[in-house]
């Protein structure tokens, strides 16, 4: 009695067997050459670089950079690419490089740039971070490291980066680049101005920096404006708010408190289980049954902004506009918000980041191991940390043509609009040093001596454990079961649709079965470690 | 006669002489059937066959310079994360359970729908009817979440705010509430494949031979009887192929229902948690795509296996209508 | 006996509410897309908006070179495979239906196999791009979608179950080969399934949107699914990772609703008109029993 007939399995067994000399050869083949290849490359530029550096008259071959990025598509990108070489050719003959302008999609990105990487296709420069994947990518091999290759040709890169490399070193190597940015945010209320003048609305409470404090604010609406939304969401006190204000983050669930702790206290802690998540939690919860919070904040891709906009909402947390003199409970306008919903905003900032190691992984570039010559690519980073010009072109486009400058600033030619320019995009975090851009129109012409300034207050006051990185492979099956536990109650507690009192003991009991007493003593392990080895 | 043995080695011989003959004979005497076939047999071999080498990723831990096959063998490393989930049994459960009721509804429904679309007389309303039901299965399952957050959208979906609150009810917060899902889902999979599979059993009611009605209606038999003595045991054939590819991948959920139309809402997770959404968030999590390569192995294991078996039955029933 | 030309109301009755139900979120579809943004904000969907506003369709329209050259793109890609895609179907599947053919269940065992089996997602990439090549080419979006076990065991069953087989013995008492019973008796008498499997073929071309996120990169060719979706995956990406991401990529602007919904009115539209056209072929009466004797 055969289930399956005898010669369904002879037929099958060709085929495999035909299937894996055919694939076997071709691809190792594939493989094999590839890697001899790039072997070759780094063989030939190791030995160019002593002569270079030697005999300056000897000419480096030329080359083109592959750039791959995630942006939307620019019907002119083919005009700003030759624009770029063009510039490249007068201004640094030397270099012998064109650039080759690569950009992905962002829906496609993920898909992408796996199979670009797993297929060794060949890109040197490219556009990374931690919520990308890069950890990922340095693990499965994707990735050069860099240390080498930036003592050498990143001058300029390390002029403003040097302090900030630890946090993308994997196994005492480096694989990215940040780019040189704000190194932090700061997360607080915007009010509608209206609004608040209408009630004459006394905010001096939030001075505080507690988030509690916009109670009685939230009430007043509540009891007088029926059409209002009094806190729209999404956007929640306990998401950037609690988090920066309360942790020194090391993984999605493990943490140190630093509410409340001495400087020297390093015990790593479940971040659901602390107090202060608590009490946001059952605050969210009052606040929602007063109905104080909007029913549906929770759907994916509603834009708060809109509500404010169509003059439904009133207050908003959210990650405040950097400006000059940021303080906690000092109000201001908050020109970008303002841009956004069309009409007048006043942020007041309740929390100031301190240095955190994620945010220095959160947009960096590196060099594909598949890059043929990357001191090229090193050096073409370099340029985008000291050259405006270049800055501009990838930024902006061509002046007259994607922009005009006025009184310093970015606007758009006469009659154009961001859709039919042919070239606008908001990509300045991804690359390069972004204080050397210009700023838009509209933007605050000094907003880049505000992120100085606003830098100088980060970096002053780092997280306890800045400079460490939390390995997760170990417990990699334990992290996975505990998002999933995650799931069913997070979004919930932060959104108020939840009783805190009965199910957070439930997620917390849901989290130990899944196993995160390991992740934490994992966490605990590799950072009494970090500590040992720091000196710390 | 004991010196068997020589006449016993010639006869083998030469059996096997007749036996190589016969095989090229049968492959020369159907040689039209092969070449029928053998476009096929090539399209699925360069789409489906070349890329199964790649099921071996499931056992290794993919390095981009090493390659598919230089990379670390790791065993059953990868599979591990399925079941490091307390819910890991009630995960499989609900995909099981989904897939299950959702082939016995559409099948009922679809057959049923079928039929009676065939006894519409007038063409321009059978046109019409047909063309609505296919309409459905033609959407994305995005705009699909779209229109069911229409409907439910606490704040302004249209059962809250035009039908519990005109009628004084409480509105319901359905993106947090589980218990209603299993019903929500299943309508809304049925509304977008029963017209897809009734158009199927369609055109094989379309293929019956009239003389058969003819011959019922004679002999007076009424619209009902003609229906289960006629037409259900024509279409046969097709109701079991459909079911046995359904069968085949009962382990296999549709991602695009259990993740858009319930806007990944994570408080739904209790009754609509499936494997496929378990792995995505998985990946989401790590980056790691040997987890969803062994994922994908062990569904289709599973479901390979299950379709043997039933298989197996059907052949015992009506040998013809077997897949293999 | 008199022989009743007229449905039974209550069927008529049925059908009508199924169809409805079918048809009520389509409505639904395209009455958002001519919503007026501020007006989805403050009442949500309704069947009937208070301000009609076609800015929707307007934004899509700017673009409309891209999306013509899309729609040819996709309008070749669909022809074409359909047409070879019937023709190599159709023929495994008659190789499979002969009961006589020795190597019938080995065969359906070789296609049912890769209906559950898959190597994934890199492999079949590699297959494509390393092995054969065609990358930024039509013959990308063409040859993935030219054969599938379903369609094969479809319209296998219904040669095996719906065509006598004595027509099939008759044409073989009279000489003809294997490839003219194929050619001139099975095919058509297949037309009712040819038509639904050729329909299905369509749709399946015709929203196929992965393989050109995979394979095409020259804009020129994309085809008209992922033209129009590429926005939305961009958003919705965005979305799943706001929580991690870096706070300025999250303030891409969410594409408008009513233009989501646009988007899938001008991606569904073309398709309606194509069903008017397949549908003779379902038209009860077209029987065996018209070519027998």
């Amino acid at each position: 009695m055969k289930l399956v007939k005898r010669s369904s399995v002879v037929l099958m067994s060709f085929i495999l067997i035909l299937v894996l000399a055919l694939t076997g050869c071709s691809s190792s083949n594939k493989a094999n050459q590839e890697a001899s290849n790039a072997n070759a490359a780094k063989e030939t530029n190791a030995s160019k670089e002593p002569a270079t550096t030697d005999n300056d008259a000897k000419k480096l071959d030329p080359y083109e950079v592959v750039m791959v990025y995630p942006d939307a598509p620019q019907s002119d990108l083919a005009s700003v690419q030759t624009a770029m070489n063009d510039y490249l050719k007068a201004t640094y003959p030397e270099l012998n490089m064109t650039v080759k302008l690569n950009p992905i999609d962002w829906g496609a990105w993920g898909d992408k740039t796996n199979l670009m990487m797993a297929s060794n296709e060949k890109f040197d420069l490219f556009f990374t971070a931690d919520w990308l994947g890069y950890n990922q990518q340095v693990l499965k091999g994707g990735l050069l490291p860099l240390d080498d290759l930036l003592a050498q040709y990143g001058p300029d890169i390390e002029a403003v980066e040097k302090d900030f490399h630890e946090p993308a070193k994997r196994s005492g190597k480096l694989y990215g680049i940040h780019t040189h940015q704000e190194l932090g945010g700061s997360q607080g209320i915007y009010l509608d101005k209206a609004l608040v003048d209408k009630y004459n609305m006394d905010l001096s409470a939030l001075k505080s920096g507690k988030v509690e404090d916009l109670e009685p604010l939230l009430q007043t609406i509540k009891a007088n404006e029926p059409d209002v939304t009094p806190l729209v969401a999404p956007s929640f006190p306990l998401e950037a708010y609690y988090s920066s204000g309360t942790l020194d983050m090391i993984s999605s669930v493990a943490a140190i408190n630093v509410l409340n702790t001495a400087p020297d206290n390093f015990e790593v802690v479940n971040l659901y289980e602390t107090p202060r998540y608590r009490e946001l939690a059952d605050l969210t919860r009052r606040w929602f049954n007063a109905g104080y919070i909007n029913k549906d904040a929770l759907t994916p891709g509603l834009d708060a902004w809109k509500k404010i906009q169509a003059g439904k909402a009133f207050a908003l947390v959210g990650d405040m506009d950097i400006l000059a003199n940021m303080e906690i409970g000092s109000v201001s306008k908050a020109p970008n918000a303002s841009i956004k919903a069309g009409r007048e905003i006043i942020q007041i900032p309740l929390n100031i980041d301190r240095l955190q190691t994620g945010k220095m992984t959160a947009t960096m570039q590196t060099i594909s191991k598949t890059s043929k010559d990357p001191a090229r690519a090193m050096m073409l980073l370099n340029l985008f940390f000291k050259d405006q010009k270049l800055l501009t072109l990838f930024n902006f486009g061509i002046e007259g043509k994607h922009y005009v400058l006025k009184d310093g600033q970015i606007a758009l030619p006469e009659g154009k609009t961001m859709n039919d320019v042919g070239f606008y995009h908001d990509i300045m975090w991804q690359i390069g040093n972004q204080m050397l851009n210009y700023t838009r129109e509209g933007e605050d012409p000094n907003k880049y001596q505000n992120y100085e300034k606003f830098n100088e207050m980060v970096s002053s006051r780092p997280a306890r454990n800045f400079g460490f990185i939390f390995d997760p492979e170990p417990v990699k099956n334990e992290i996975i079961a505990i998002d999933n536990a995650n799931k069913a109650y997070v979004d919930g507690l932060k959104s108020g649709q939840l009783d805190p009192e009965e199910n957070l003991p439930k997620l917390l009991a849901k989290q130990k079965a899944a196993g995160v007493d390991k992740v934490i003593a994992e966490a605990q392990k590799q950072l009494d470690a970090w500590r040992e080895a720091n000196g710390k | 006669m004991a010196a068997g043995n020589p006449s016993i080695a010639q006869e083998r011989t030469s059996d096997i002489k007749t036996k190589r003959k016969s095989v090229l004979r049968q492959l020369l005497k159907h040689r039209a059937l092969i070449i029928l076939a053998i476009p096929g047999i090539i399209m699925l071999f360069i789409n489906n066959y070349l890329p199964m080498f790649g099921i071996f990723l499931a056992f290794k831990d993919l390095n981009y310079t090493k390659g598919v096959w230089g990379s670390d063998w790791v065993g059953f490393q990868n599979f591990k994360f399925l079941f490091a989930s307390n819910d890991a049994w009630m995960i499989i459960k609900h995909t099981i359970l989904y897939n299950a009721v959702f082939l016995i509804i559409n099948t009922t429904l679809a057959v049923l729908l079928a039929i009676l679309l065939n006894e519409v007389r007038r063409k321009m309303l059978s046109k019409f009817f047909q063309s609505a039901a296919i309409l459905p299965n033609f959407v994305s399952m995005v705009i699909v979440g779209y229109l069911v957050y229409g409907f439910l959208n606490p704040e302004l979906g249209f059962i809250n705010k035009s039908i519990l609150e005109p009628m004084g009810k409480e509105t319901i917060a359905w993106y947090a509430e589980p218990k209603y899902w299993p019903y929500i889902l299943t309508i809304v999979n049925t509304w977008k494949t029963v017209g897809y599979s009734a158009i199927v059993y369609l055109a094989a009611i379309v293929g019956i031979d009239q003389e058969y009605y003819e011959a019922a209606r004679i002999d007076g038999a009424s619209k009902w009887k003609q229906m289960t003595s006629i037409t259900v045991p024509l279409i046969t054939p097709v109701i079991i192929i459909l079911t046995l590819l359904a069968v085949g991948r009962i382990f296999n959920a549709d991602f695009g229902l259990f993740y858009q139309a319930t806007m990944a809402s994570g408080m739904l997770k209790e009754t609509t948690e499936v494997i496929d959404t378990y792995v995505y968030n998985a990946l989401l999590v790590t980056g790691d795509t040997g987890l969803a390569s062994s994922a994908g192995l062990l569904q289709s294991v599973v479901g390979f296996m299950l379709v043997i078996t039933v298989n197996y039955v059907v052949k015992k029933i009506s040998k013809e209508n077997a897949l293999f | 006996m008199k022989t009743n030309n007229r449905t039974n109301p209550l069927i008529i009755l049925f059908l009508t509410l199924f169809s409805l139900s079918c048809l009520i979120p389509f409505w639904l579809v395209f009455m958002v897309s001519v919503t007026n943004e501020k007006d989805l904000t403050r009442h949500g969907y309704s069947f009937w908006p208070n301000h009609f506003d076609w800015e929707a369709y307007r934004y899509l329209l700017h673009d409309s070179a891209n999306i013509a050259r899309a729609y040819g793109v996709t309008i070749t890609v669909t022809i074409i495979g359909v047409v070879v895609s019937l023709l190599i179907t159709s023929a495994m599947a008659y190789s499979l239906s002969r009961t006589e053919f020795p190597y019938r269940n080995a065969l359906g065992f070789y296609v049912f196999f890769t209906m559950l089996f898959s190597g994934g997602l890199l492999p079949w990439y590699l297959v494509y791009t390393r092995f054969l090549h065609v990358q930024d080419t039509l013959l990308a979006l063409i040859i993935p979608g030219l054969i599938g076990g379903f369609n094969i065991f479809i319209i296998r069953t219904f040669f095996t179950n719906s065509i006598p087989p004595s027509l099939v013995e008759s044409a073989k008492i009279d000489g003809a080969s294997e490839y003219r019973t194929y050619f001139s008796i099975i095919l058509p008498l297949s037309l009712p399934v040819m038509a639904t499997i050729g329909l299905f073929t369509i749709v399946s071309y015709w929203n196929d949107w992965f393989t050109s996120l995979v394979f095409i990169n020259n804009e020129k060719l994309y085809s008209l699914q992922y033209l129009l979706n590429k926005t939305l995956m961009n958003a919705s990406f965005l979305q799943s990772i706001a929580n991690k991401a870096y706070s300025n990529t999250a303030n891409v602007t969410q594409p408008l609703e009513s233009i989501r919904m646009a988007m899938a009115m001008v991606a569904i539209g073309p398709l309606v008109f194509v069903f008017p056209f397949l549908q003779k072929y379902f038209i009860k009466g077209l029987t065996v029993g018209a070519v027998k004797g």
